[in-house]
């Protein structure tokens, strides 16, 4: 009850910080049950444009998340914010990832589908990226699909190896069969394995485009001690995300996937 | 509310010592080789230190954690002054300028490599940073650690120190 009490707060602190943007509307927030005794909050603005279903990575839902949802919907795309950690009560910490339920994501999705009636743009990040591409390959409603994932930072490790040993990818990054839109900043370990990466997705069929975004480090746009190159670039993150959605429904049209 | 706030201080600071890595013995791959030239535009090779305990570090300027270990690196380098231990500080992805622009305002006494295209990185196999390796004067990793230590606490000192004398026999 706290937690969604904090994400209301949330919610409304952004919307009336000096930070705010002119948003097409204010965003309604409800919960989706996924299960008995889970509700998961998300704040929905809606808008005429595609659907994009935003999903927190560790550390759970930010004011900083919210305010890209602002600037989304003000650019015409309805924004879908879950607050996955909320609806379990987890601390958002690195460990509660491990207790989200890809079950929780594919319910989430088949939602949307139903009550948007439109294209879905999923946006993950960090290490949510296995559970989300996991959600995808459960058994679901007929035409609960999603056109695409756009990953910032995606990180599919088993587990983060000791040094001087291979890290392995998890199954799931051969099994899955999608157009895929990688934002990965440059200032960081990730980025210099991202052709394995590209490749080990590639090999289950999807369509990986990538995209390096310079002089800023993983999670920029959560960050506090932001320099100045990285909040420039949080401000720019909507827009970027946006095109990432435009270039899956070209990958789409194009059949590449 | 201040036994709350005094808990949760308490509890910053037990996440806060948590954090700091122990350099553990090494269980990876052979030593892979690290040829890299200097911020003045010196080459270096690994092969060129044998006989001497060499802390390899793979670090950048952006990284509040490597950053943050640097000040117990140079107490560890001050520490075993004029004894045949050396720091090889390894940037990964950053020009020379960038590297010598932050070392004016932040004292090593290392030599600053530069991976300018993470083909050290990837042989030595990095997935953080800070990660660190420690070479024995045969030229052999014996340690490691991924993330920010404390390189002047004691065990870690005395473990470095452990592989000096290997080198006069």
């Amino acid at each position: 009850m706290c937690r969604r009490l904090a994400f209301r707060l949330l919610c409304g602190m952004v919307l009336l910080s000096p930070f705010a943007v002119p948003a097409a509307d204010q965003g309604e927030t409800f919960t989706v049950v996924t299960e008995p005794g889970v509700e998961i909050p998300v704040t929905r603005y809606q808008a005429t444009g595609d659907v994009l279903l935003w999903l927190p990575s560790e550390a759970g839902l930010t004011a900083s998340e919210i305010h890209i949802g602002a600037q989304l919907a003000a650019q015409g795309h309805e924004v879908w914010l879950a607050d996955l950690h909320a609806g379990r009560f987890l601390p958002t910490v690195p460990s509660s990832l491990g207790k989200i339920p890809a079950s929780d994501i594919a319910h989430l999705i088949e939602v949307v589908r139903e009550r948007s009636g439109k294209s879905v743009c999923l946006v993950a990040s960090g290490s949510l990226t296995g559970i989300v591409l996991q959600a995808l390959l459960l058994p679901r409603k007929q035409g609960s699909v999603v056109d695409g994932v756009v990953l910032l930072s995606p990180n599919l490790y088993v587990t983060t190896p000791p040094p001087g040993n291979e890290a392995e990818y998890q199954e799931v990054t051969y099994k899955t069969k999608l157009p895929i839109v990688i934002l990965q900043p440059e200032q960081s370990p990730l980025r210099w394995r991202l052709e394995l990466l590209q490749a080990a997705l590639e090999k289950g069929g999807s369509y990986v485009k990538v995209a390096l975004l310079s002089g800023v480090r993983d999670r920029f746009h959560l960050r506090e001690d932001d320099p100045p190159a990285e909040r420039a670039l949080a401000d720019r993150l909507s827009g970027l995300v946006a095109q990432a959605c435009r270039d899956i429904d070209q990958i789409r049209m194009e059949g590449r996937k | 509310m201040r036994v709350i706030m005094a808990g949760l201080l308490a509890c910053l600071l037990v996440v806060g010592t948590a954090q700091a890595r122990e350099l553990k013995p090494y269980a990876g791959e052979p030593t892979p080789p690290l040829a890299l030239v200097d911020v003045h535009g010196k080459a270096h090779d690994l092969r060129d230190y044998r006989g001497m305990v060499v802390l390899v570090n793979f670090w950048a300027t952006w990284c509040p954690p490597c950053r943050e270990e640097i000040p117990s690196m140079q107490r560890l380098k001050a520490k075993f002054a004029g004894k045949p231990f050396v720091i090889l500080a390894v940037d990964m992805g950053e020009s020379g300028a960038s590297v010598k622009a932050f070392l004016k305002e932040v004292r090593l006494d290392a030599v600053m490599l530069l991976d300018i295209d993470g083909e050290a990185l990837k042989k030595w196999k990095v997935f953080a940073f800070p990660t660190s390796f420690v070479v024995d004067p045969q030229g052999k990793i014996r340690y490691a650690v991924a993330g920010a230590t404390e390189w002047d606490d004691p065990e870690t000192i005395r473990r470095i120190a452990e592989l000096l004398p290997a080198m006069r026999r």
